[in-house]
């Protein structure tokens, strides 16, 4: 064999194998919850039921022409071959056969995934109020009364529902290795529901663009046993020197902080967040449709 | 008096932008320059500005594409040295969030609405009335207008660079970050106008094709007697007759939001719903890839069975796939915003609809490889072209359908992940398609091929560059990166981000390599000549004309009875029939009206809606109603080429073509 040839192939193989390896160190396929760890499972089964067809195909694309050139005088040439009943059948049937397996799992998967649906567990589900700002994350603790920027603490094993929403347009919330990305949006609540199962500090982020600090608009998921977690919201709730409400909630509102270091509070006024989505109601209007609505019921009677 | 318009709206202290515009000046005055001094104005108004010939019409298509291509390709690897830069060590690069912003979304305008759809309609104008055998388009002079509009909006956006700024919104410019309250520049109404011209003249020049197939064709061709590429080019005009008026609509609401203070898709208390937007520009922007997508498929079912020399296998499935794939991409958009919270049904719908389309595209698949089955397979350039794209598409397509699954989705959206995937469906096919497309019908419009080494020389640098480019964004992808950002970027995607520099490296000299082999193969135009008019050995009506071909195309219309007609009486020995019976040929005359109204008026009144120039947006819109009311009481007047020197042209072609003893299809 030729020495060049040798070596390209060493290199190759050694090139492959490290792309192998840091494939093991991908956040999809590093899952630290429930929701990633269905998620990753989810891409690698439906693309290796895909590959099953894109691989031959591949061949065919480079040994069909090679072996069908001008210049081999072997290969039969067939010009007016232009249909078979067994291949048409293997066209359609094939594709067919694998959408229909794929449209399977992802009615199954979409139902398992829904991002309302309340985790199964016996322990008590961690509400966190989360709110996207220019260009910094807002993260109310409404049980605990406490508040954090940029960062959050979380306990393993607990079932979380995180209801989102928007300050100023559209960002998404995402911390990768918990899994499921949603949008967030002015005036609109959505709600997600996440587990961990591991104890780190995870990486999350917005991943819908919203303006020049967008790049920065990290937070920092802290991931801790359950114990630690409620010494947090102790020492958190012992330090009463940090409270947030309405009216530092609009100093907040008016910095497009890029950046922005963590900070803590406590305590939070009570319907802060509730209060953040209705700035975008007009509630006089509000409150005469529901009459409105009410009179219509009462003259239908 | 100038409305928002002062001297502080060009970016005097931005170096980047200011340089850049100053080079298009210079480029743009050498030129005028050039012309002046070689006393060309006459020549060019004549045969150029005033034309209503579809091959040129198509010509300018493709200039302008080809210009829009170096300019989103800069924008593309300024890009990518930032993110190189900002994924190592200093982590801050070159360009602030408000430079970056504006390049990324003047990208992905530019490389959708100013590359790859003028080039698209460029090569249909170029193609369509051959292979249906007729003299001209339907509306030459509404072809002349749709150009224009094209130019137009090329030129506005472009003028973004030097005076204000362009929009930092993304190419789909997503409501309220594209609204006044947070987009206060005019940014966005670059995007508004821009779009609205471009978007005017694609909906013409579909209209016009439209028309062209259905009411134009050689006696006797059936529908089913149509070549692929037209096929394609029916089907993607309905496409875009159906979805355009949606992005005009949806542009009308976000300027009145942004003009005169509608809530329509604002978050204010107003209460508009931004979700409305999103539901309009994506149900616009799906089909739009499919607008792209589907004549590129045209052009290579073309080629390979041109180039495989052997009939398209199944070409009814290819039709049919066509046509369902055209209906199927209405129902699909909504896999655009899985992550916004619509409940199960409907996200497993619009999964299951979207993943129906690898349906027949599958089929298309299996039919070009097994085309190339059996054939006897010449491997020229289109025809590599067409191979990489069977190569990579594919997998294009896989990364797409499993975006389609809202699970999937979840946890890839908006990452690199989608970078990667759209990409790989968008260069591989259309890119690819319209540069084979390019090589494949060069000769006929120009009467000589394309250079071939170089024309492999650009392949191979595209391929691998592609390769190269994009496979590191799939991993980064699945490492969580977020797609548009610019600054601070995790360090652990320094690797794949350097690698994709060096990717988008070797796309330049791709760039580079398409330049040069447009020059050699003017330089070596004698050597390279096409003098019997197919080169390829080719299957369809426009190769049995002489190349390039009379300006009424056809001596003598044919009378048509399969799609493959020309190759059927290549090897019965009934090609280039004599005896023909010649009459006179009427064809339209120039028109001032497209570049008039169509460009210099359009062009000036959007820059003036761009910076709120009322009274003189008034005057331009005026001015260009009248030119046109004129104009329709106008006879169309035609010039008339007499018998005579039809029959002198067509007899010196086909004394050409016998002593240039033509290979005879399919033959030994
Ligand atoms: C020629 C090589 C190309 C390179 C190196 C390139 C590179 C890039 C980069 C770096 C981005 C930003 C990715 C991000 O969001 O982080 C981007 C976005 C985009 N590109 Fe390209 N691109 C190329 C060609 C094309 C072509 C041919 C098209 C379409 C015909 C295209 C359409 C787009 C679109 C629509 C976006 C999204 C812009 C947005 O985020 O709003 N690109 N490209
Ligand atoms: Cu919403
Ligand atoms: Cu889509």
């Amino acid at each position: 064999m030729n020495k060049t040839y040798l070596k390209m192939l060493k290199i190759g193989t050694f090139v492959s194998v490290l792309l192998v390896l840091s494939g093991c160190d991908l956040s999809l396929f590093n899952p630290k919850g429930e929701i990633a760890e269905y998620e990753k499972w989810l891409v690698i089964f439906s693309a290796l039921i895909m590959l099953i067809v894109i691989i031959p195909c591949i061949f065919m694309a480079i040994i069909f022409p090679w072996w069908f050139r001008e210049s081999n005088k072997k290969a039969k040439y067939t010009p007016n071959w232009q249909e078979s009943k067994v291949l048409e059948k293997f066209m359609w049937g094939v594709p067919i056969a694998i959408i229909a397996v794929l449209a399977f799992v992802t009615i199954q998967s979409t139902i398992d995934l829904n991002p309302k649906k309340p985790i199964e567990s016996h322990k008590e589900e961690l509400v966190i109020e989360v709110i996207s700002m220019d260009w910094q994350w807002l993260f109310i603790y409404p049980e605990e009364k406490i508040a954090t920027i940029n960062s959050i603490y979380i306990p393993t094993h607990r079932p979380l529902k995180f209801k989102l929403t928007s300050q100023t347009v559209m960002n998404a919330f995402f911390i990768p290795q918990l899994g499921t990305q949603l949008d967030v949006m002015s005036g609109m609540e959505n709600v997600l529901h996440l587990i961990a199962n591991e104890e780190g500090v995870f990486p999350g982020a917005s991943y819908n663009y919203s303006g020049a600090g967008y790049s920065d608009m990290k937070f920092k998921v802290n991931t801790v046993s359950e114990e630690e977690f409620d010494q947090w919201v102790l020492t958190q709730q012992a330090k009463n020197s940090h409270p947030l409400d309405w009216d530092k909630y609009q100093e907040f509102v008016k910095e497009t902080p890029i950046n922005a270091p963590e900070q803590f509070f406590h305590p939070v006024e009570q319907g802060l967040y509730l209060r953040v989505i209705s700035q975008f109601f007009d509630l006089n209007q509000l409150k005469e449709h529901m009459h409105m609505q009410m009179q219509h019921l009462h003259s239908a009677q | 008096m100038f409305g928002n318009l002062t001297i502080d709206s060009i970016p005097w202290n931005e170096p980047i932008p200011l340089a850049a515009f100053g080079v298009i000046i210079l480029i743009v005055l050498a030129v005028l320059a050039t012309i002046t001094f070689t006393k060309r104005w006459g020549w060019l108004w004549t045969n150029w500005l005033t034309t209503t010939d579809h091959k040129k019409i198509g010509i300018i298509y493709i200039i302008v594409a080809i210009i829009m291509l170096i300019r989103g390709f800069a924008d593309a690897i300024m890009m990518r040295t930032q993110l190189a830069l900002a994924s190592t060590g200093d982590q801050v690069g070159y360009l602030p969030p408000e430079h970056y912003d504006q390049i990324f979304s003047a990208h992905g305008v530019i490389m959708i609405f100013f590359m790859a759809t003028p080039f698209i309609i460029g090569l249909m104008n170029i193609v369509v009335p051959l292979q249906v055998g007729k003299r001209d388009v339907a509306f030459p002079t509404l072809n002349a207008v749709s150009i224009w509009l094209t130019v137009a909006g090329a030129i506005l956006i472009n003028l973004s660079l030097g005076i204000g700024e362009f929009a930092r919104t993304g190419w789909v410019a997503y409501a309220p970050l594209s609204e006044k309250l947070y987009s206060p520049s005019v940014g966005v109404d670059y995007y508004i106008w821009s779009l609205q011209v471009s978007g005017l003249g694609t909906t013409f020049a579909a209209i016009n094709m439209f028309v062209t197939i259905l009411r134009g064709r050689a006696r006797g061709m059936k529908l089913f007697d149509m070549p692929l590429f037209t096929w394609s080019t029916l089907c993607t005009s309905v496409l875009i007759m159906a979805v355009f008026p949606i992005l005009t609509a949806t542009m009308i609401l976000l300027a009145l939001d942004r003009y005169l203070g509608f809530e329509i898709f604002t978050n204010t208390l107003g209460g508009g719903n931004q979700m409305m937007y999103v539901n309009l520009i994506w149900a616009w922007g799906h089909p739009e890839v499919y607008i792209l997508i589907l004549p590129a498929f045209g052009i290579y079912s073309e080629i390979v069975s041109t180039f495989s020399r052997k009939y398209l296998f199944g070409y009814k499935a290819l039709v049919w796939a066509i046509i369902a794939i055209l209906f199927m991409s209405l129902t699909v958009w909504l896999h655009h915003f899985f992550t916004m919270g619509a409940g199960v049904n409907v996200n497993a719908f619009f999964g299951i609809t979207t993943m129906f389309i690898a349906i027949p595209t599958g089929v298309k698949v299996f039919n070009w490889l097994f085309t190339i089955y059996g054939g006897r397979v010449k491997m020229d350039v289109p025809m590599l072209w067409a191979i990489g794209f069977l190569i990579l598409f594919v997998l294009g397509g896989m990364t797409g359908v499993m975006l389609a699954i809202p699970g999937v989705n979840y946890s890839v959206h908006n990452t690199e992940f989608v970078v990667a995937h759209f990409h790989n469906t968008i260069i591989p096919g259309v890119v690819f398609g319209v540069l084979a497309g390019y090589n494949f019908w060069f000769p006929k419009v120009f009467g000589f091929r394309l250079h071939k080494g170089w024309g492999y020389t650009t392949f191979w640098l595209w391929f691998i560059g592609f390769i190269v480019a994009f496979a590191p964004l799939y991993l980064a992808g699945f490492d969580g990166m977020p797609r548009r950002i610019s600054q601070n970027v995790d360090l652990r995607y320094g690797p794949y981000l350097v690698v994709a520099w060096v990717g988008a490296v070797l796309i330049f000299f791709g760039i580079v390599a398409i330049i040069v082999q447009l020059f050699v193969s003017i330089a070596q135009r004698h050597k390279l000549q096409d003098v019997t008019g197919d080169p390829w050995d080719g299957r369809t009506l426009e190769w049995s004309i002489a190349s390039p071909p009379p300006s009424y195309n056809f001596a003598v219309i044919p009378a048509v009875d399969e799609p493959d007609l020309f190759w059927k009486q290549k090897q019965e020995g009934t090609a280039y029939p004599e005896n023909k019976q010649y009459q006179d040929i009427y064809m339209p005359k120039n028109t001032a009206l497209g570049f008039v109204a169509g460009g210099v008026l359009a062009g000036l009144l959007s820059f003036t809606l761009v910076w709120s120039i009322w009274w003189l947006a008034i005057i331009f819109f005026g001015v260009a109603i009248l030119l046109w009311i004129i104009d329709s009481f106008k006879d169309h007047e035609e010039i008339c080429i007499p018998k005579e020197e039809v029959e002198k042209t067509d007899l010196a072609f086909l004394e050409k073509v016998k002593q240039f003893n033509m290979p005879q299809g399919g033959r030994e």
